[in-house]
């Protein structure tokens, strides 16, 4: 049983990793939430899977001990939380940028913060993405260099 | 007094802001609501101090939620160390109000601004003062939902850009904290620190044990930017308005190295030698790696970001060398690492907003800023580590520690810390001549700024001066901190008491009728 839940608990993990690698943001989202299930399942296993009561006084024991599933309940929880939250940041940067992509976010970080056209700074060694669509209308010179 | 009388204590530093940032969520005029949150901060404050005060003389408050004992239910304990981060996080907050109070911002406070800054220090207080590892994760989410919400309240693209980076990381490192708990409670029984450390001293050295505690190395670390887990955080603080932005980078990365701390001294302190290689290690690069990052930026709050980075670099080298000197220096380097970051950012504020720009090569601000660039002056000495400040003399005892304990990755961590801190002054030299010195051009405009803002910044100044001038008193709490760190078994006693832990038999079966 152990061993079965280990492969599950390794399963959901590889296709978390798997969808956080992306670029877009909502697979980036259910990666994290499949990760969070593999969270929660390797405590349930951890805490010991056994055939005996829940931990109720009407029943016979020996009983199930309350204290992991109390965790997982508190996790879960917290995952219901943090995934709204994200969901709302995605959607938002869906509608600044326009679409459902990292690329939405405009990763600017190699522009020369000094020059106003914003050209890069290392023109040799450009970000790997490409620049905002908008600031490619705004300005003639988005490709790098200094006009 | 005794600690049994003060057992509301611990509580009292957490329910303040908790309590202040749901008052904060009705819609008060902004006067009342700035003085409710200063209140509200110097209220926390108080307390911090209080607790500070009531665990000086070294014993270790207790407060158990709803009554019941430890390790059965939740307590909130406060020792030396744990008080004495509450204190740093009051005070950081009172600056952080302070900033926000004196730069009125109508769009984001429209959004609550102020109540989440009030979860957040909720938060980091619950951190530091919670004496079970569940529940630190909680804390920490607590902590970190507020974060999230400031880091992207204002949704301008750069901070959408990297909040959104900012939660994905963390909740990953969440995410394995989560399991990490599963597997302590797993191995050991019991999620309670002071239990934790009577079990895992009583296992003795041994290897489930040791896993689990890197497991957690690895979670506190990404939550601490140490070295290759720490790349989220030189875009993600820059990119924050000001006043939250001077907490965030004062505080936020010292709740994990708190929680280093505590789980490497007080709990899973039998087999010191695989984590500490491994915090020597990666404090020697990350001290590097943010000390040249400051040299490569020319931006105000991203040239500090990285010091940041270069400070908890020197903390978990601190750590990992694992000598009572060198806890005792790292205490002591808390403090100012904590003080000094919060007054780099104040006058990064002040700064941007007479300059009108983000950059730090307008030159000739010393002859409209004289006041600040003194305060900088001090700031950039503490950081770099140069006499007569502070900084110099918590890195005197760490390098010292390092050299006293004499292995060959401790020799090696004691170069890359020199090393780091004359690239770092290097860095505030380049801010310094390219803010400060030279003459003003004319084309550059030069504003004002708000009298709030400015004294906000010189206040932050102060309390580093004042970290200089009280050097000695201020070492004398760290070795006692250190010395209440060599010896969980003060701990232990002090939240479970003298009786060893009997745990009940599971209840009898009743009668079926």
């Amino acid at each position: 049983m152990e061993t079965l839940f280990a492969v599950i608990i390794g399963l959901l993990a590889a296709v978390g990793v798997f969808l956080l690698l992306s670029r877009v943001i909502v697979r980036v989202v259910l990666g994290l939430t499949f990760i969070g299930y593999a969270a929660n399942l390797a405590i349930l296993t951890v805490a010991g899977l056994r055939d005996v009561s829940p931990p109720l006084l009407t029943l016979p024991g020996p009983y199930m001990d309350p204290l992991p599933q109390a965790l997982i309940l508190t996790a879960i929880v917290i995952g219901f939380a943090t995934t709204a939250l994200l969901l709302t940041v995605a959607l938002r940067a869906y509608q600044v940028a326009g679409h459902d992509d990292v690329e939405a976010f405009g990763d600017s970080l190699a522009r020369d913060p000094g020059a106003e056209d914003g050209s890069f700074a290392d023109p040799e060694h450009q970000s790997p993405d490409r620049p905002d669509l908008e600031d490619e209308d705004a300005s003639p010179v988005a490709a790098g260099g200094r006009p | 007094m005794t600690p049994a009388d003060l057992a509301w204590l611990p509580l009292a530093p957490i329910l303040t802001p908790l309590g202040v940032g749901l008052l904060l969520l009705v819609r008060w005029r902004r006067p009342v609501q700035v003085g409710l949150a200063l209140v509200g901060a110097l209220a926390g404050l108080l307390f911090a101090a209080g607790l500070v005060a009531a665990t000086s003389g070294g014993a270790v408050l207790v407060g158990s939620l709803g009554g019941w004992p430890a390790p059965f239910g939740i307590v909130m304990t406060a020792d030396r160390l744990a008080a004495w981060m509450s204190l740093l996080a009051a005070v950081s907050g009172v600056l952080a109000v302070w900033q926000a109070a004196a730069d009125p911002d109508p769009v984001r406070e429209k959004h609550h601004l102020f109540a989440l800054l009030f979860f957040l220090f909720a938060g980091v207080q619950m951190s530091f003062l919670t004496g079970d590892l569940f529940n630190l994760f909680v804390a920490f989410e607590v902590m970190l939902v507020a974060s999230y919400a400031l880091a992207v309240l204002g949704s301008t693209r750069e901070q959408l850009r990297e909040g959104f980076r900012y939660i994905v990381m963390n909740l990953v490192a969440s995410a394995l904290l989560v399991v990490t708990c599963g597997l302590t409670y797993g191995v050991l029984g019991t999620l309670n620190f002071a239990h934790l450390a009577q079990r895992s001293a009583e296992l003795g050295p041994n290897t489930t044990v040791t896993a689990v505690g890197v497991l957690l190395l690895i979670v506190f670390a990404a939550k601490s930017a140490l070295f290759p887990l720490g790349f989220w955080l030189p875009g993600t603080y820059p990119a924050l308005p000001p006043a939250v932005g001077a907490f965030f980078a004062a505080v936020l990365t010292k709740v994990g190295i708190y929680a280093l701390i505590r789980v490497f001294t007080t709990v899973f302190g039998q087999d010191p030698a695989l984590p500490n290689t491994l915090l020597l290690g990666l404090g020697a690069v990350t001290m590097l790696f943010g000390a040249f990052g400051a040299v490569s930026q020319r931006e105000w709050r991203r040239i500090f970001s990285f010091t940041v980075i270069s400070s908890v670099g020197y903390l978990a080298f601190g750590l990992g060398i694992g000598t009572p000197e060198a806890l005792r220096a790292s205490v002591a380097y808390l403090a100012v690492s904590v003080l000094v970051t919060a007054a780099l950012f104040a006058i990064a504020a002040v700064a941007e907003r007479a300059s009108g720009s983000r950059l730090v090569t307008v030159r000739g601000m010393i002859d409209f800023l004289p006041l600040l660039a003194a305060c900088f002056l001090l700031c950039a000495l503490t950081v770099a580590g140069l006499p007569p400040s502070g900084g110099f003399v918590a890195k005197y005892a760490l390098v010292q520690a390092g050299l006293a304990q004499g292995s060959p990755l401790a020799l090696v961590a004691v170069f890359s810390a020199l090393l780091a801190s004359l690239i770092l002054l290097y860095a505030m030299l380049g801010v310094w001549r390219g803010f400060f010195w030279g003459k003003h051009l004319v084309m550059f405009p030069v504003y004002q700024v708000p009298f709030g803002l400015r004294s906000a910044a010189y206040a932050a100044t102060a309390l580093v001066a004042g970290l200089t001038l009280f050097a000695g008193p201020l070492l004398g709490w760290a070795e006692a901190t250190a010395g209440e760190l060599r010896e969980p078994g003060r701990y232990v006693r002090g939240v479970l008491g003298d009786d060893p832990v009997v745990i009940p038999p599971p209840p009898t079966v009743p009668e079926e009728p």
